[in-house]
């Protein structure tokens, strides 16, 4: 310890680990979201105090120092006066190692296939994929906040918050030329997002006001990527050499609010009101880069596609977002209570309508579909009143309505209204039981729905091509039940036991094609025993159980109405993940704690079709994503004297997964290249030792 | 700030100050210490030390078995009302009228003032994920599905989203709406774009699930069944895709295998080229 002109700066505890990692295969997954590769591992918490007993304070906490999951905070306060904290906290996000890479990078954003392959024919790009360089795929992502605060817990207090992130790497994207030329390569990935708050704050006896401005903005250092054609090495109208694709643009968000809260006669009110204005002003792209192409004008004039005809340089779009909510809630009497509620949420796209003599289509030809950009907007309502009814001193019961009502601009229904009523329970029935439950259940009714709404993008009459007789699950009539039963028991000091459920169902009966059905369903089981403080024990076991049921037409040209060209899925997924450990402090300066998670997933996807259409018959699939983690974990230390403990710690996980959608991918399939990184199975081992110093 | 009271009907004497609650409490000092209750800066707020949330100890000390002025003692609301005597703002501004106010949650059941394992917040359990856990199982179990956002590697928490103490949006998110929370760290994903995707405006949760999925990017039934929901269009849209179209099947397409739809439809939340109105720019 030292101390300095009354303030006492100390080293609290330093961590220090030596890992060991043996994992089987080059599977990205088991470190995601962590850096848990060989090597040392450091943590350390330095404190800092005012020899006043503590009225300022001071703590640096660092984990993780230098790896790529570190995570740094600094905290300092003057109690009663002001506070700073600073987190910086590192993220690493990997997609996938050893992906195929069979395009040269002369920047980062440019990806080229090589001239001497570049347009010849499939075995030999075939033979040339298959013998490509392999890279890993990720990004890392680095996270800053820093708060000052003011008179935090007093009657008037301030705050300023600045956050960034910066995320820097690469990730899998894919475009196409055609159906038969898909490509799939990184995208080159260097965000930053940047955000400050001004916040002030009232807190009376009976009420309070909180308001403040909020700026965020987001900048992509690269605008576009440009890809070869891998089957095309010289441009022309209808063959394109190269594609560009538009990466995520420039956008800001300037946000006010103001929220309060109040206490008058009996009542109690809180709400709030929020304008979030939404802008991106990115310069426009060409149609195309594809030089070789050209427009056609509304007046029937041409020009090149790859430079000109654009109605404006830049987007200039902007939504305004308007929040007002306000609550109010009172007792009626020494058993009833009252609460109301109502919001409205108002998205307002403002973005001027930008007319489009035609498009590229995917950067092979000039398409003079007339086309209009659409400034989607909506707003949505909610009010509520809850009656709640004390039965007994230990519970509860309240009956609450909700209505929840959609008005869309440019949408294929235009008004939808939910209403659902909802019972719940809430009881404390002795000391050692609590016991809470609920029902809800409610009906979607909306106006009409008009099939062509989904053409509004095109200035000329089109036919509508998607089932008249669909509802997208988002705007459709529907019924749902909502309900949970969760009980705790806590039948002495040391044992505690908790089961329950829950569920629910979405039926969409009304609709003939699209979301039929979903429904899930929960059950759980949780025991802990801890008879001391030297002793804890639990195991849980919670299922999960999905059913979605879909049906669609399969149409050619035109739209089918032969009832023989149906076909359906219900999918299935059953979801069991349980765990156990236990965790012990003999008190002879030995502790172990030890765990073991398995989360295992079955899934099933089955087709059904009459026979006579078209389809006339499928085949089901029976890894509609089977997948199974299990994961060990045992930490085993011992307390040498009252500053220094050590241990050794093991880790094992073990990750299989047998994947529809990713079974039998290779990095060429006709007419489609693909990077196929490895973030599949995985047996890993970890093995550490540490020691941990109490200074 | 007024002090609690073990029973709000009965007299509990006069403050006697926290050395006396010391004398026999002794214990309760240390673990304090490192907290902000247990410094000096806490008399800024409050000089009644120990007394500030037990109420006075007067009768305690006349008769210390038949008046115990035990926090736990009180009734749910009795409880908050404690601690909202100094935190009522920041993040506790909306405490009142929330979904756990409203189920009687108190601020114990999370948060220990004398003991707790999470030195960050005073959580009882070892992280705020773990602490949500207790009572949202089904969040559990989604934490350890195969698509999941980084909280059981704990590089993010349930607190980061959600506001536990109460909000004025939808789930206890923080921002105005589930959309606008996503876009906090999603920000590329804000627009508007010159095209956009109508239900991405609308609801991430349309087509995501944000605490786990056992497909890619967090969906909530796989591609390409999750957009034949919507598009069962004429030609691709509305085909069937089954065991025999995938990679290693009878007669593979490239509309089911890898990222099937979105292969090529891969500007799904929106896009700024001219000619990316079908979203493959």
């Amino acid at each position: 310890p030292a101390e300095d002109d009354g303030f006492r700066l100390w080293v609290d505890t330093v961590d220090l680990w030596v890992l060991e990692l043996d994992q089987d295969t080059k599977s990205s997954k088991f470190q995601e979201y962590r850096d848990l590769g060989s090597g040392l591992w450091a943590g350390m918490k330095l404190y800092g105090e005012s020899a006043d007993g503590g009225n300022r304070n001071f703590a640096i906490r660092l984990k993780g120092i230098g790896r790529e999951d570190g995570r740094y905070n600094l905290d300092y306060r003057v109690e009663g006066k002001y506070s700073f904290a600073l987190d910086y906290n590192k993220i690493p996000h990997r997609f996938g190692n050893d992906a195929n890479m069979p395009w040269d990078r002369p920047a980062l954003n440019r990806l080229e296939f090589p001239d001497p392959v570049q347009g010849v024919d499939q075995d030999e790009i075939l033979a040339f994929v298959a013998s490509a360089d392999r890279i890993n795929l990720g990004l890392q992502r680095d996270r800053t906040r820093a708060q000052f605060d003011r008179g935090k817990l007093q009657r008037w207090a301030w705050s300023v918050a600045y956050t960034h992130e910066n995320r820097n790497g690469d990730r899998p994207l894919s475009a196409a030329f055609g159906f038969g030329n898909v490509q799939e390569f990184p995208e080159p990935i260097n965000y930053d997002t940047t955000g400050v708050e001004l916040a002030g704050e009232f807190n009376g006896d009976n009420g309070g006001l909180r308001f403040g401005y909020r700026y965020s903005e987001f900048e992509n250092q690269f605008g576009s990527v440009v890809w070869d054609n891998p089957f095309n090495a010289v441009e022309a109208d209808r063959n394109p050499s190269r594609g560009r694709y538009d990466l995520a643009p420039n956008n800001e968000a300037d946000l006010f609010f103001v929220e309060g809260r109040a206490r008058v006669g009996g009542w109690w009110f809180n709400g709030n009101l929020v304008q979030n204005t939404m802008s991106q002003s990115d310069q426009l792209l060409p149609y195309t880069i594809n030089t070789g192409i050209e427009g056609e004008g509304f007046d029937g004039s041409t020009f090149p596609a790859a430079g000109a005809g654009l109605p404006v340089a830049r987007a200039n779009n902007e939504a305004e977002v308007l929040t007002f909510s306000l609550n109010a809630g009172t007792a009626l009497g020494e058993d009833w209570s009252l609460t109301l509620r109502y919001r409205n949420y108002d998205y307002d796209n403002s973005s001027p309508r930008l007319r489009f003599p035609g498009y590229v289509r995917l950067d092979e030809r000039w398409n003079d579909d007339g086309l209009i950009t659409v400034p989607y907007s909506y707003a949505r309502e909610n009010m509520g009143i809850e009656l709640g009814w004390d039965v007994t001193d230990t519970t509860n019961l309240s009956l609450a309505w909700t209505t929840e009502s959609w008005e869309r601009d440019f949408r294929e229904v235009r008004d939808a209204d939910e209403d659902t009523f909802k019972l719940s329970l809430n009881s404390r029935p002795s000391k050692k039981a609590t016991v809470r439950a609920s029902w809800a259940t409610g009906e979607r009714t909306t106006s009409e729905y008009i099939t062509e709404a989904q053409l509004v993008f095109f200035l000329d009459p089109h036919s509508i091509d998607n089932l008249p007789g669909l509802r997208k699950y988002d705007q459709a009539e529907r019924d749902v039940d909502d309900y949970e039963v969760a009980v705790q028991l806590y039948p002495s000091d040391a044992w505690n036991v908790s089961f329950g459920f829950s569920g629910r169902d979405e039926d969409y009966g009304k609709s003939e094609f699209g979301l039929i059905a979903d429904e899930v369903g929960n059950l759980n089981f949780e025991l802990g025993y801890t008879p001391g403080a030297h002793l804890n024990f639990y195991l849980f076991a919670h299922d999960e159980d999905r059913d979605v049921f879909q049906q669609n037409r399969q149409s050619g040209r035109s739209i089918s109405t032969d009832p023989a060209d149906n076909w359906s899925i219900a999918l299935n997924e059953d979801t069991l993940t349980w765990g156990a450990g236990v965790s012990s402090d003999p008190g002879n300066g030995w502790t172990f704690d030890l765990s073991i998670n398995i989360s295992d997933t079955d899934g099933e996807a089955d087709f059904t079709t009459p026979p006579g259409g078209s389809p006339s018959e499928a085949v089901d699939i029976d890894n509609y994503e089977d997948i199974e983690l299990t994961a060990v974990r045992l930490k085993v230390g011992y307390k040498l004297n009252d500053r220094v403990t050590c241990g050794a710690y093991y880790l094992h996980e073990n990750y299989t997964i047998n994947s529809f959608i990713l079974q039998g991918l290779q990095p060429f399939l006709a007419g489609t290249l693909l990077l196929v990184p490895n973030d599949g199975d995985y047996r890993a081992n970890l093995v550490a030792v540490y020691a941990k110093f109490k200074i | 700030p007024t002090a609690a009271r073990s029973s709000p009907s009965e007299d509990p004497g006069d403050y006697v100050g926290s050395e006396e609650c010391m004398a026999c409490h002794e214990g309760y000092q240390e673990k304090l210490a490192m907290t902000p209750h247990g410094k000096a800066g806490f008399a800024a707020l409050s000089n009644r030390g120990c007394e500030t949330c037990h109420g006075p100890g007067g009768k305690h000390i006349e008769d210390p078995e038949a008046y115990q002025p035990l926090i736990l003692a009180l009734s749910p609301d009795e409880q908050n009302e404690v601690c909202q005597q100094c935190h009522a703002g920041g993040t506790q501004f909306f405490w009142q009228g929330s979904m756990h106010e409203s189920r009687d949650v108190t601020c114990t059941t999370c948060h220990g003032v004398h003991s707790y394992e999470a030195e960050v917040n005073q959580i009882k359990a070892a992280s705020v994920q773990e602490q949500c856990y207790s009572c949202h199982k089904d969040i559990r179990a989604q934490a350890w599905k195969r698509s999941h956002h980084p909280i059981r590697e704990g590089r993010i928490s349930c607190s980061d989203c959600h506001n536990p103490h109460g909000a004025q949006s939808p789930k206890m998110v923080y921002a105005a709406s589930i959309n606008e929370q996503c876009y906090s760290c999603h920000a590329e994903k804000r627009g508007p774009f010159l095209w956009d995707h109508a239900p991405v405006r609308e609801d991430c949760t349309a087509c995501h699930t944000p605490h786990g999925s056992n497909h890619l990017k967090l969906q909530k039934t796989s591609v390409p069944y999750i957009c034949q929901q919507c598009h069962s269009n004429t030609r691709h849209p509305g085909t069937l895709y089954d065991r025999t179209r995938l990679a290693d099947g009878t007669n593979p397409a490239n509309r089911e295998f890898s990222r099937a739809c979105l292969n090529c439809h891969s500007a799904i939340h929106g896009s700024n080229h001219p000619s990316g109105w079908a979203l493959m720019r």
